[in-house]
């Protein structure tokens, strides 16, 4: 765990020392802040709500970009080998890394914590949906950047990764969402889909409620895709 | 041997990779598996354990009445929203009836939930419609045949126009119709005959598109044709015929015409008979108001007339209700200027209401008793509306007199045995009042009071539920030989009933005069029974009505409540019925009076209500635009038909689907907010947020270029 949280915390410092990193976080207050003014006129309900479930379609976007560089950065630089041969298993290297973005899209989640503010300060809001909402977001970014872990980890090239993770990602959400709208899926393939719709699993969050098959879902999901990235970490021992 | 080594390595590395290869394989898609075996055990076991609800009002938990209907649910239900998107103003009223749909789903195996957005899923939409359609296609297949007839029928009329325009212009065109009356209806009929094939055509085109919509309104359709076809019947056919018949017989008119005449004559015969025949289809349809035909002209009515409806779709039947009658206005009174009412939220009393009148097996029998000749339902009647409401909950309404009613023309009929419960049955005997009179010397009732007391004796004795509607009776206050019968029923469960007296009200003019006003208008109701708890908010309107008495200590084993209170300043009970202008009498002023209440005793239960017309359609269907208005903009007394429908529901022991208090729906709202302060929090977010991320981006680049 040592090992695990010492990876994590070079990589946070890393994400933070590099230019980009505010970059995004500037992008990602400018987005968030357009899309909390649009619901945000006297006589409108006080909430996130909305805000939160548009924030969900922005992340489809930027979670593999803080994402695509997490390991495929250390194959393009060569420091991978310094990795593979340091006295840490590939799971500890993947969970770390993993926890580091994690930290990071937290602090990115920072404009949310002022749209509260700005809540409170005009209004009564209920913080119990604000606060869930905020839990839910975090697990959904820790999906999202599960998903980005492996798709890091399947290549050096960062835009190949970029667009794996985003196409990963649009499975559990553009695809699942718009294809059970649709005539033609049987009722049970519209179940099992809206199941693995990851705008549906947050809804539950968004509305107040932690429900326990919400959060199977979401830290199975992520402990699946970061084995799956660590198993392929590893394929490089013996491909 | 050193030849061998590479190649016996590489077989090696390759094998090996293999078998790393496939252990991986393994071991990824046994993770898989583990996901979607945990994911479905979560799915299906830990929907038991509560969620954890972290809004203030606890607003994701249901009533433990609904848990109980839902935990009884033997049958699959499908629960359909559809929900329109982009109107801001009822985006919270949507959401909030959404969540509330999904936790009944959430709450029962048995519960499905669809939400289709007609907006973006007009395909869903169209499939699911087609659903409801099919469930009614047998039911409707008569009507749909009279009607596929007689748009056959249709089409053969507007062929036959062309060719009878034809005949006629030929005749015309040959100058062998002398100038007179005949040739001036020839021209006529040429004229209507080349309006009706193009007019025709219209109205073929139109009712084919109707017919083809996945939901079509029959009924209208039906109409419209029937309309039309005895319309071509007695005003071209029929009047043709005449005239070419007065045509024959003048010596005037030359052999040949007379023989086209006669020739189009007959085939305007035959286009009759098919025409009359087809009308004649097209009513027996009509007369086909079986269950379900009216259930589909219900459910395609409500789906239309709401722009976000809820569709219950049961193993038996189809509910639907709207998005707006789940939501209420609070009292708007107790609202501060310039404050939002508090609009209550309905949905989980009217969903859950819904369900259990769609798993009632046995429903109950409603038996609306008239002592006159007037009819309770019907085109005459005066109780459609509540009784409307009590068939939409699937019970069995009928009327009964024992002295007969008047049929639909108006004819007397024979008073036939009253309706019998099945084994089983929960029975609820209405007696309706006798309307009031002001002369002192009628005795009140009619004939048939006295018998149908007796009835609603012996059924109280058997268990059943008996509501009297008891009207002023001048009569009473002399003492009659025989008072009321079914006020004696009322006195003897510990509700005494005045009815010499009526409840006035004193106002003053601004000149000082007076006068007396028997109309009251309550929203707030006592609150001892569900039956009025549920109705705290809602207005109802009390009219003529008479004081009733509740025994301080009511018969053994007898339970009384008050149900509706009359309050205010300057009221009285006027016993002079005949007086022209009666003034506040301080004798019998009272700052309060009963008008309703109810009784319980072992099993049976009872509801007098003192007033003769708080129950008719002319108060129930009184909308807020007027007399008549309330299916279309609203009643303006809607606590009366609630009620009445709460009433009977508790008579029949159905207490469950009387609707609980309704909860305040908490939607939290932005407040004002002065220009500056918006443009502050606009520029503050939009600028500000974004600059200050890449303020502390340029610092930390400048501190570690300077470290």
């Amino acid at each position: 765990m040592k090992q695990t949280l010492a990876i994590a915390k070079r990589e946070i410092t890393a994400l933070f020392y590099s230019p980009i990193a505010y970059v995004v976080l500037g992008l990602f207050s400018l987005g968030t802040s357009l899309i909390f003014l649009g619901f945000f006129r006297p006589g409108d309900a006080a909430t996130l709500r909305d805000t939160y479930f548009w924030v969900i379609w922005l992340m489809i976007f930027l979670v593999p970009a803080i994402s695509m560089r997490l390991i495929s950065d250390e194959f393009r630089n060569g420091t991978i080998e310094l990795l593979m041969t340091a006295p840490v298993h590939d799971g500890q290297v993947v969970l770390g890394k993993w926890l580091g973005a994690l930290g990071f899209f937290a602090v990115l989640l920072l404009p949310l914590v002022v749209f509260a503010g700005v809540l409170t300060a005009t209004s009564r809001p209920d913080f119990g949906p604000i606060l869930s909402g905020l839990i839910g977001l975090i697990l959904t970014g820790g999906f999202f950047l599960a998903i980005g872990a492996l798709a890091s980890a399947s290549t050096q090239n960062q835009i190949i990764s970029f667009l794996l993770a985003v196409g990963i990602v649009s499975l559990f959400t553009f695809v699942t969402f718009f294809l059970p709208k649709t005539t033609y899926v049987p009722d049970d393939v519209r179940q099992v889909l809206n199941y693995c719709n990851v705008n549906a699993e947050f809804d539950n969050f968004n509305k107040g409620v932690i429900d326990w098959p919400n959060l199977v879902f979401y830290l199975s999901g992520i402990a699946f895709f970061l084995f799956v990235a660590t198993q392929v970490l590893q394929s490089r021992r013996w491909r | 041997m050193s030849k061998q080594a590479p190649d016996s390595s590489a077989a090696s590395q390759s094998q090996r990779r293999a078998t790393y290869g496939l252990n991986v394989t393994v071991a990824i898609v046994a993770a898989l598996g583990l996901v979607i075996l945990v994911n479905a055990i979560a799915a299906i076991y830990l929907k038991q354990f509560s969620p954890l609800d972290l809004t203030a009002t606890g607003a994701y938990g249901l009533a433990p009445q609904t848990r109980k209907v839902l935990g009884d649910l033997k049958h699959d239900y499908r629960i359909v929203t559809i929900f329109r998107s982009g109107d801001p103003d009822t985006a919270p009223y949507i959401r909030q009836a959404g969540d509330l749909i999904d936790l009944y789903a959430r709450q029962s195996s048995h519960i499905q939930v669809e939400h289709i957005n007609p907006d973006l899923e007009a395909g869903r939409l169209e499939q699911f419609l087609g659903v409801i359609a099919d469930r009614y296609k047998t039911a409707l297949q008569p009507t749909r045949t009279a009607i596929e007839g007689s748009l056959t029928v249709l089409n053969t009329v507007s062929k036959k126009a062309a060719e009878h325009r034809d005949l006629i212009n030929a005749l015309l065109q040959g100058n062998t119709v002398p100038e007179g009356k005949l040739h001036e209806e020839l021209v006529n009929a040429l004229q209507a005959f080349g309006r009706m094939s193009s007019d025709i055509d219209k109205q073929d085109q139109d009712l084919h598109r109707r017919l083809d919509e996945t939901l079509p309104a029959y009924s209208s359709i039906r109409d419209a044709l029937e309309q039309y076809l005895t319309q071509l019947d007695d005003k071209v056919y029929a009047v043709l015929i005449r005239q070419f018949e007065q045509a024959v017989r003048q010596d005037k008119v030359p052999d040949s015409v007379k023989e086209q005449l006669l020739k189009m004559n007959a085939q305007f015969g035959d286009l009759r008979k098919q025409v009359e025949q087809s009308i004649a289809d097209l009513r027996a349809a009509a007369q086909d108001n079986t269950r379900p035909v009216r259930e589909y002209d219900d459910v395609r009515d409500s789906i239309n007339s709401s722009s976000n409806p809820v569709v219950v779709v049961g193993p038996h039947d189809v509910k639907v209700i709207g998005l707006e009658s789940m939501f209420r206005l609070g009292a708007v009174n107790k609202a501060k200027p310039g404050e939002q009412p508090n609009v209550l939220f309905l949905g989980e009393d009217k969903l859950t209401g819904t369900l259990v009148s769609m798993m009632l097996t046995q429903p109950p029998l409603v038996v609306l008793v008239s002592t006159g000749q007037q009819p309770a339902l019907g085109p005459n009647g005066q109780y459609n509306t509540v009784a409307g409401r009590l068939r939409n909950m699937n019970f069995d309404v009928r009327s009964w007199s024992p002295t007969g009613q008047m049929g639909p023309m108006g004819q007397p009929q024979p008073a036939g045995p009253p309706p019998e419960p099945q084994p089983g049955q929960k029975a609820v005997w209405i007696l309706l009042p006798t309307m009031p009179s002001r002369n002192p010397m009628d005795m009140g009732g009619g004939p048939g009071v006295q018998q149908a007391a007796e009835l609603l004796q012996k059924r109280l004795q058997d268990g059943d539920g008996v509501m009297l509607m008891l009207s002023v009776s001048p009569s009473a206050g002399f003492g009659a030989a025989a008072p009321d019968p079914a006020a004696q029923i009322a006195s003897s469960w510990g509700i005494t009933p005045q009815l010499d007296r009526v409840i006035l009200r004193q106002f003053t003019n601004p000149d000082g005069s007076t006068y007396p006003s028997n109309q009251f208008t309550l929203t707030t109701w006592p609150t001892a029974l569900p039956i009025t708890k549920a109705l705290e908010g809602i207005r109802g309107l009390f009219l003529n009505a008479s004081p009733l008495t509740l025994a301080a200590k009511p018969p053994a084993g007898t339970q009384v409540w008050p149900l509706a209170r009359i309050t205010g300043s300057d009221l009285w009970a006027q016993t002079d019925l005949s007086a022209q202008n009666p003034k506040l009498d301080p004798k019998t002023a009272a700052p309060s009076f009963t008008v309703a209440a109810a009784a319980e005793r072992d099993h049976a239960r009872l509801v007098v209500v003192a007033d003769p017309l708080w129950a008719t359609d002319t108060v129930t269907n009184y909308g807020v635009l007027g007399p008549g208005t309330a299916q279309n903009f609203g009643a303006a007394f809607p606590g009366n038909t609630e009620f009445f429908v709460n009433s009977v529901n508790w008579l029949a022991h159905l207490d469950q689907l009387i609707a609980a208090s309704a909860r305040v729906q908490d939607i939290r709202r932005i407040g004002a907010l002065s220009r500056t302060a918006q443009q502050g929090i606009y520029w503050g977010l939009l600028a500000g947020l974004p600059l200050l991320a890449l303020v502390a981006g340029l610092g930390v680049w400048l501190v570690r270029r300077q470290g």
